[in-house]
């Protein structure tokens, strides 16, 4: 049953994220900014998701993998990025994937955006478990171990 | 790239972005580095998808509802690829680690998937290079 839900939120996540694309085409474009700012909304909705998850443990065990791993992550993405910075760095069997991609930046700026991607996802996840923190957390009770119950699982 | 958009399209990226969703809920069920997986995959595919187009475009080679053609990359790009990988799960998993004073683990997190993620586009890319397919 969560196999099917997280299957349905995950197209759903997809296609919000093709429709801001074709609202917001990229093409011409000097950087994406339209994927930053769907990763920039993505990680900030998860920081609220996450947070509110964890302040209130008698949220139901579907509803994580639904909205967060199944629609906000799909929303998100991490290889159209990547694949966005590849081309700017020098190395002649990349440098044809500009045609196809955007307007090619320095390496430089497109390494810049890289942070700037990855700084403020990280601060706009960070202020998102903040404020659920704030707005659902008891108060002063909790906040010593929020930070640490989620973390059971990471990958390195 | 612009997305072209048609119903199926819409439906691709539908079916694409539920099967890499639960690809990647699946790995980082069970794998300890499963999301790191998805990631790399995601940036392997992507980088083969991306060369093979490089060298359809160089090549004037115009191949309309062919496996690299403009429809079937938005499907993948905006679908499968898409959904398999992600940003936000990585931003709020070092936004934790962060927060609960594991700086060093924080920045590894990242490090890990953007280095990986470099090295699995530059593979792709390669893999295109060196495929038969053109």
């Amino acid at each position: 049953m969560l196999i099917l839900l997280v299957g349905v939120a995950g197209a759903c996540g997809a296609l919000i994220r093709l429709l801001i694309g074709e609202l917001i085409p990229e093409q011409g474009m000097k950087f994406p900014w339209t994927t930053l700012a769907i990763n920039l909304s993505g990680s900030g909705m998860l920081g609220l998701l996450i947070g509110a998850a964890m302040s209130r443990p008698r949220t139901p065990d579907w509803v994580v993998p639904t909205f967060g791993t199944g629609m906000l992550a799909s929303y998100t993405t991490f290889s159209a990025v990547i694949l966005a910075v590849m081309p700017s760095i020098p190395g002649s069997a990349y440098d044809g994937l500009a045609a196809v991609t955007y307007v090619s930046p320095g390496a430089m700026e497109m390494l810049t955006y890289l942070l700037i991607s990855i700084l403020g996802c990280t601060a706009a996840a960070a202020a998102g478990l903040t404020i659920s923190r704030a707005l659902f957390g008891q108060l002063g009770a909790e906040s010593a171990d929020l930070g640490v119950r989620s973390e059971g699982r990471h990958d390195s | 790239m612009i997305p072209e958009f048609s119903l199926a399209i819409a439906l691709g990226v539908a079916l694409g972005g539920s099967v890499g969703a639960l690809g990647r809920f699946l790995l980082d069920r069970y794998l300890r580095v499963g999301l790191l997986l998805a990631n790399t995959l995601g940036c392997c595919v992507l980088g083969y998808l991306l060369g093979e187009l490089t060298w359809l475009s160089e090549n004037g080679v115009d191949e309309p509802g062919g496996l690299f053609s403009g429809q079937v990359s938005t499907v993948l790009i905006f679908g499968l690829l898409g959904a398999l990988s992600t940003f936000a799960t990585v931003s709020v998993r070092v936004a934790q680690a962060w927060m609960a004073g594991r700086h060093l683990r924080a920045v590894g997190i990242w490090g890990a998937h953007v280095g990986f993620g470099f090295a699995a586009a530059a593979l792709g890319i390669a893999l295109s290079r060196m495929s038969g397919l053109y």
